[in-house]
């Protein structure tokens, strides 16, 4: 199943966070209103665009 | 009318009852057959328990998995969450047959004629906890926002197998492990089959994990049975990639078969077989962390039960093979093919 490490050559994109408290971006905003900031904004809004974007 | 008549009756109601509320719920139709979900408070539409995986129970446990049987002409109920695989917390309340997906969508993409990228979530956990129920890993959330910013996505969440359960691994009893990645893989080959049937587009698929869930999602990349199943990755809160090679993995092997008094090189299996989920969950738990970077030769301990790798097999390039302590991934980068990563060391 795991042979080397090259990645499969049909991946377009990889996109990496080292945060662990990107997790809560995912909770209800009603339960965590101190993450209503900046970095929740901009971690949803460049996941969506990576998600989003068409391939090529 | 008697006692019989009267339960009858009753039960006759309750079906009534639950036909009639399954039929208020949003429906969607697959070659499997139909499903009902539910709607959400935000808006979206929820298909919770999907079978995409048979049981893996008896006979079954610790093989590949097998795609889930077409439940038609019935309809399948998907208006409860799953219990999620036997885990160190929940072995009490779950069972063998947990390959279940959830599925959330905005309401309009399930009669939307554009279909929409998928995002297919792997939760964290260590490999030997967690679930697609626990609140903070539902997507209804998620959805929502992606409407309201005008790049609405279709959000699959993966149970899969856990612990001793997900990853033993002996070569001396023909256990190949990852049994866990496997499960992974089927639900990756359930959206590419499927997901077009609830407004998502096989073509626009990220493979999205945290912690355990992101090295999941980076044995993705280099798995050749992962190719052609996904065409984005979004690695959060990951710790590199912690993986055995079968020699470490045997020592693990061994001490779960000793704990549960199954010596016997014949029937080792057939032993380890016939204990219940909860004996062996239990059983782990007994071990769990006590070798915890203690035992030379055991391979790196952070973690108790992990994806397992052939001899000689660098997974991934970098410090965190060598230097288990080292945890802070800090940048990754592909050139020729080839995947590294840098560390804070």
């Amino acid at each position: 199943m795991l042979k080397d490490g090259s990645v499969n050559s049909d991946v377009e994109a990889v996109v990496m966070g080292t945060m662990m408290n990107e997790s809560l971006a995912f909770a209800p905003w009603k339960a965590l209103g101190s993450l209503k900031g900046v970095a929740a904004e901009a971690f949803l809004d460049l996941f969506l665009a990576v998600c989003s974007n068409a391939r090529g | 009318m008697g006692a019989t008549a009267l339960a009858t009756t009753v039960l006759a109601g309750v079906l009534q009852l639950a036909a009639a509320s399954l039929q208020t719920g949003p429906s969607v139709n697959t070659s499997l057959g139909p499903v009902v979900g539910v709607y959400n408070d935000g808006g979206g539409v929820s298909f919770l328990g999907i079978p995409y995986g048979d049981s893996v129970s008896g006979d079954f446990r610790w093989t590949a998995p097998r795609p889930a049987a077409a439940w038609a002409p019935s309809t399948l109920d998907a208006t409860q969450m799953p219990t999620g695989c036997p885990d160190a917390y929940t072995y009490n309340t779950t069972t063998e047959d947990c390959l279940k997906l959830n599925i959330y969508a905005p309401n309009s993409s399930v009669v939307s004629d554009s279909p929409l990228p998928v995002v297919v979530w792997i939760h964290g956990g260590g490999f030997f906890r967690g679930n697609i129920a626990k609140p903070l890993w539902q997507g209804e959330f998620l959805v929502n926002q992606s409407v309201e910013r005008g790049k609405p996505v279709i959000m699959v969440s993966v149970d899969y197998r856990l612990g001793a359960l997900g990853f033993l691994a002996s070569r001396e009893w023909n256990v190949s492990g990852n049994f866990g990645i496997m499960d992974q893989q089927l639900a990756l080959h359930w959206v590419q089959q499927h997901i077009a049937d609830f407004g998502g587009d096989p073509s626009r698929v990220t493979v999205h994990g945290q912690s355990a869930g992101a090295m999941s999602a980076y044995i993705h990349l280099v798995s050749p049975a992962s190719a052609g199943l996904f065409q984005k990755a979004h690695i959060r809160s990951n710790v590199g990639v912690h993986y055995r090679n079968y020699t470490e993995a045997q020592k693990h092997a061994d001490t779960l078969a000793k704990s549960l008094l199954c010596l016997e090189s014949k029937t080792r299996m057939r032993c380890l077989r016939e204990k219940s989920f909860q004996q062996i969950i239990k059983s782990q738990l007994t071990f769990e962390y006590i070798v915890f970077f203690t035992e030379p030769g055991f391979g790196i301990n952070f973690l108790q039960w992990l994806p397992v790798v052939d001899e000689g097999t660098e997974l991934i390039v970098g410090a965190l093979r060598q230097s288990p302590q080292c945890c802070a991934v800090t940048r990754a980068w592909l050139t020729q093919g080839k995947f590294y990563l840098g560390t804070l060391c």
